[in-house]
């Protein structure tokens, strides 16, 4: 069992993180008003919220985590509770059930806080723009620091964007 | 596993980026057949990714069926019993974990599976262990459909004008998760007067309530997952 395990990732398959001058990711720092590492250095905490989404954004964002974007070594990590969170990455656009969930989920963030706004639909209700179900964008319920653009949004993409955010430049 | 089921999992979608131009495939599918043709570079790239999967997939099986402590977790877990796949019409690898016989892909089938080959496979203990082998076998059939598909692809258009036509029709496909059912009618101008979508997933959230009763709350997680019904796909 040992022997399949280390065989499977004897090449190391991890790649390296976009550089500092990457354009997509300078874009996204512009967007950011705040870097977060003057406050939190190196690290930060990310509770996801699906405020409606197709799921589409849901399965790059977990592609994070496989052992080609490794989210982990650059000090970024998913918790299971918004009191824990430093980020807020918000997918969907917001539903009607969802936008009092939204609104209490970043109320119980501790500050500083920021929101990042994942997908089409989260900046302004994509696909489901104009639906009875739904309110709007993110920026609708709760304050946007940065939108990810992508239907859905690349695990690279998604990446550059939480690096753009820790110190408005990259790394 | 997980990890190395991760690789496996993005090699594919970074093929499907090449061939496709969208790692999930989203919006390729369009009335009247696909948005784009597939390249001779990008069937190759498929023919080698189904020689990766072929090469690295079995050694990861051997790897869950040699392993006593995580059959401990799966075997006779969440059982979900034939009787309530039928009362329910479950659909998918669950209901055909439970000895539910039926394939969309077989039962109506639909161009281009009504000239392949394939088999579908059934269980009837209905635990975890019995849906992760059925997926087990529908990736080993997939990647067999996968190889008649490219051996046998016509040549020409990959798209057609639909017609324009009223009425009213319906269709059932096979999806992963089971069979996807949609109704749509259509105004005398060719507007949308009334549509139904109905995801798999509506006759399966209700069938995990019954499959987690009885079992140790450690052993949700792994028996949702062994379900792994939509949310979104339930809202539709």
């Amino acid at each position: 069992m040992r022997r399949t395990l280390l065989e499977g990732l004897r090449s190391p398959l991890t790649e390296v993180g976009p550089p500092l001058d990457d354009p997509e990711m300078a874009a996204l720092a512009r967007e950011v008003g705040r870097a977060s590492n003057a406050s939190l250095g190196r690290s930060l905490s990310i509770r996801h919220v699906d405020a409606g989404s197709c799921n589409g954004c849901e399965l790059e964002i977990h592609a994070l985590g496989n052992a080609f974007y490794d989210l982990e070594r650059f000090g970024l990590r998913f918790v299971a509770s918004p009191r824990h969170a430093d980020v807020l990455l918000v997918t969907g656009p917001v539903t009607r059930n969802m936008r009092e969930a939204l609104q209490r989920t970043y109320a119980a963030t501790p500050a500083p806080k920021w929101v990042v706004a994942c997908g089409a639909c989260a900046k302004d209700g994509g696909a489901f723009a104009g639906s009875y179900a739904i309110v709007g964008g993110i920026g609708e319920v709760v304050p946007v620091d940065l939108h990810v653009p992508g239907c859905p949004p690349r695990p690279a993409t998604l990446l550059k964007a939480l690096l753009a955010l820790l110190d408005g430049r990259g790394r | 596993m997980l990890a190395h089921c991760g690789i496996l999992r993005e090699r594919v979608l970074r093929v499907c980026e090449v061939a496709f131009g969208h790692r999930l495939m989203m919006d390729m599918i369009t009335p009247g057949g696909v948005v784009k043709d597939l390249s001779d570079d990008s069937a190759y790239a498929i023919g080698e990714l189904i020689e990766t999967l072929r090469d690295a997939f079995p050694n990861l099986v051997t790897l869950y069926d040699n392993t006593a402590s995580l059959q401990d977790r799966t075997v006779r877990t969440g059982v979900l019993s034939n009787v309530l796949a039928m009362q329910y019409g479950c659909g998918g690898f669950i209901g055909r974990a439970s000895g539910r016989d039926f394939d969309a892909r077989r039962a109506y089938p639909y161009a281009p599976y009504d000239h392949l080959t394939f088999d579908v496979p059934r269980r009837i203990e209905g635990d975890v262990n019995a849906r992760l082998w059925i997926r087990v076998h529908e990736i080993e059939q997939s990647l067999d459909i996968l190889e008649q598909v490219l051996a046998r692809m016509p040549k020409g258009p990959c798209r057609v004008d639909m017609p324009e036509r009223i009425g009213e029709g319906h269709a059932l496909v096979e999806g992963f998760r089971g069979d996807v059912f949609v109704a749509l009618r259509l105004n005398d101008d060719g507007t949308i007067a009334n549509a139904h979508a109905r995801d798999p997933s509506w006759f399966q959230w209700p069938l995990l309530e019954a499959a987690i009763e009885g079992n140790i709350v450690a052993d949700f997680p792994i028996i949702n997952k062994s379900f792994n019904c939509s949310y979104s796909g339930h809202d539709i």
